[in-house]
């Protein structure tokens, strides 16, 4: 199963990343290929999107099915697809920097979920060779971090042909995802701190 | 300030880099200026096949032939509209370009079994070993991660990377599912082409063994001309407006002008298809030879083939049509009109275009041209289409369980189309089609599936219905530039224009008039490429 893991830094808090991404309308249309989405209800919703299969590329339907809501640190769904034989998951975990680590943690965050989420983000730098981080605040001001996991499964005979070819495709788009979702959270954060005087 | 080189070829199809190939072989510098991103055109799009008579690995393999045979056959089906010059050039040419991309550029090319000739019956036929086809190139053993990039992969083989050959050993298209996938996922991920972009691939190998130079994203604009010679061309690159002089020939290997919709409405009898070849391919060459004042010949349009679009399916931006020829052999299945009636024969897709694109005087439109691929329920669960497999049923292909739920469902003639299965029933139950002649023709039962008696072309449609609209696709264009029989483009008083020539599609039908088999733009491309660059070289300076 074709499997890609992003991390990124956000600089902001967590609970700031956490309410940006616990409405999916926010961040819907940064995902490589989106066309649209309908949502059903708190944990449904039917996706569209355009993906690329090698030099040629497909519009897909997928039903997009929540299953944990864990603010403020994760979220994690899977995917069903409608028109084509894929199926997948995806996961944004969010959590302290090393850096943030002095800071407060946010009061809303159990302490063991807390440490879950850096040994999660631990095996996912030691899994995944191809993992970059985005550029952290020159500034160096204390963030957060925001990973996504993305996996991806196409049945039928053909199946492994199709993830041998969508597999060069994950990794931009995860990434992609997971820095415009971060760099929205900051100009969010400059204008809102701008507002604030 | 000018590059100069001894030949300067505009693309990068068969012909541009064959012309490159063997320029370089004889010891001389040769430029290839491709427009798009990647190296190819629409030959890498292509089945890679070359139609070769005579060849060398024919007569390895014990199959007779010869280039009169060869030229007897094309001269009885051309419709009288061949050159006899350039017939007799292309046949006694052919064989040996491949044999000199074999043994002076180690291009492998090999003889898959079991591919007849469209008109193998008829007079100088055969039923094997005129198609020549490369077995499948390493790309990332082979090529630099930018150089490998800049290969053009095709849209409608990349998921299948593995040669005729190959193939034919596992049974045909026919018994995809039960090919080995994980096998060829792995040589997905090991970067291995087949098809044309696998020969594209071990020219391009050999055109950088060679040190050609090779520009992509170089725009040819126009023809430079000096006292009436072609001594170069201007192009636009990312290095600006530059340059490229030629001391002995500028070849035009640009394609047809199936990519441009404007000279397809101006020229064309019947414009009304949907592209299959690169995107880049827009007649570009052809009007700078025009602006020069070449000649000009007319034929029958397009390179017609039926196709179809998997909704949702594009490439490079465009919706991707699919060539629609060898589902059509399978039996349980036929193809009807917005009446329900069948009109040609399905195994032979040229006679089914011919007819998709009659225009009826008396009703003024064109009766066949909005059409539907209807099959049945055994043919679903045996047969693939594209990526759907054997037994899988996507949402966007209409199903019904009779005939008259299904004609509703594509708003086609519910009492034609209940009658045309009804007629079509009976006779194939015994494996015969006595109104258009399904599997009549070796080509045709070649593309059934042999496991089918007597006729591996036929038998009546059962069960639930399945139904495909079809569209006209053009693989490339038959009107084009006038040549001679050395490649010369000429002009339209008469003589050669001095250093100006021309190889595959750009040029027109003239070898061989109306008659078409499958491969042999791919042949002409090669051939004409390897005849043009001797005669500009001349005789005296070619080892």
């Amino acid at each position: 199963m074709p499997e890609v893991v992003y991390t990124t830094v956000v600089n902001a808090p967590q609970l700031s990343i956490w309410d940006f991404v616990k409405d999916m309308d926010n961040w819907a249309p940064f995902v490589t290929g989106y066309q649209s989405h309908e949502v059903i209800d708190d944990f449904d919703s039917i996706w569209t999107l355009k993906g690329d299969v090698g030099v040629l590329s497909r519009v897909v339907q997928f039903r997009v099915h929540i299953t944990e809501w864990a603010g403020p640190t994760r979220v994690a769904f899977t995917m069903s697809g409608i028109n084509e034989q894929t199926e997948g998951e995806g996961l944004f975990v969010m959590g302290p920097t090393a850096e943030a680590e002095t800071a407060p943690v946010p009061p809303r965050v159990p302490w063991w979920r807390s440490w879950r989420n850096r040994v999660i983000l631990f095996w996912y730098r030691r899994s995944n060779p191809q993992q970059t981080v985005r550029v952290a605040n020159p500034a160096g001001v204390a963030g957060s971090q925001l990973a996504f996991t993305l996996r991806m499964k196409s049945g039928g005979v053909i199946g492994p042909v199709v993830d041998a070819m969508i597999e060069p495709m994950l990794a931009p788009a995860a990434e992609d995802l997971a820095n415009k979702i971060a760099n929205q959270i900051e100009h969010l954060e400059s204008e809102g701190a701008r507002a604030g005087g | 300030m000018a590059k100069t080189y001894d030949i300067v070829i505009v693309g990068s199809g068969g012909g541009g880099l064959t012309a490159g190939l063997v320029a370089s072989a004889l010891g001389k510098s040769a430029v290839v200026l491709e427009k798009g991103a990647t190296i190819g055109g629409t030959f890498a799009y292509s089945t890679g096949l070359a139609w070769i008579p005579n060849n060398r690995h024919m007569r390895a393999a014990g199959i007779d032939d010869s280039a009169e045979e060869a030229a007897a056959h094309i001269r009885s089906l051309s419709g009288g509209r061949h050159d006899e010059a350039l017939l007799q050039a292309f046949v006694a040419n052919s064989s040996e370009a491949i044999a000199f991309l074999e043994d002076r550029c180690g291009i492998p090319f090999e003889m898959p079994d079991s591919f007849p000739d469209y008109y193998s019956e008829l007079e100088g036929g055969r039923v094997a070993g005129r198609h020549l086809a490369a077995p499948i190139f390493p790309a990332k053993e082979r090529l630099s991660d930018q150089w490998r990039a800049q290969l053009t992969n095709s849209p409608y083989y990349a998921m299948v990377p593995a040669s005729w050959k190959e193939i034919q050993g596992w049974g045909g298209f026919g018994t995809v599912a039960t090919w080995d996938w994980g096998m060829l996922a792995q040589r997905i991920r090991d970067d291995y082409r087949a098809f044309g972009s696998a020969v594209a691939g071990w020219m391009l190998d050999a055109l950088l063994r060679q040190n050609v130079a090779l520009h992509v994203h170089a725009d040819v604009r126009g023809l430079v001309v000096d006292s009436g010679r072609v001594i170069g061309v201007r192009a636009s690159t990312p290095a600006g407006e530059e340059i490229f002089e030629a001391r002995s020939g500028v070849i035009l290997a640009t394609g047809g002008y199936d990519g441009n919709e404007t000279l397809k409405r101006r020229w064309d009898p019947h414009p009304m298809t949907v592209r299959l070849g690169a995107p880049t391919v827009d007649g570009s060459g052809l009007v700078m030879a025009l602006e020069q004042g070449a000649a000009m010949a007319m034929f029958d349009g397009q390179l017609l083939v039926p196709a179809y679009n998997i909704p949702g399916e594009a490439a490079a931006d465009q919706p991707l049509y699919r060539l629609f020829i060898r589902e059509l052999c399978f039996p349980g299945s036929m193809v009807v009109n917005r009446k329900g009636q069948r009109f040609g024969d399905e195994t032979f897709y040229r006679d089914l275009c011919h007819e998709m694109v009659h225009f009826d005087p008396l009703s003024q439109e064109y009766p066949n041209l909005e059409s539907y691929f209807i099959c049945d329920q055994e043919w679903k669960d045996r047969y693939p289409l594209a990526s759907v497999m054997p037994g899988d049923v996507p949402a966007w292909m209409t199903s019904a369980d009779t005939p008259a739920e299904l004609a509703r469902k594509i708003d086609v003639d519910e009492e034609g189309l209940t009658a045309t299965i009804a007629a079509f029933n009976g006779p194939a139950a015994r494996g015969e089609d006595p109104a258009f002649g399904r599997g009549s023709t070796n080509h045709g039962r070649n593309g059934g599936d042999p496991s089918v008696r007597p006729n591996p072309c036929v038998r009546p449609l059962a069960g639930r219905l399945y139904a495909v609209k079809m569209a006209l696709g053009t693989a490339g264009t038959n009107s084009g530039l006038v040549i001679n029989q050395a490649a010369q483009v000429m002009h339209v008083r008469g003589e050669p224009i001095p250093g100006l020539y021309a190889a595959g599609n750009v040029a027109a039908n003239l070898a061989e008039g109306l008659w078409y088999n499958g491969g042999i733009s791919n042949a002409k491309g090669m051939t004409f490429g390897y005849m043009a660059v001797r005669h500009a070289l001349g005789a005296a300076e070619v080892a």
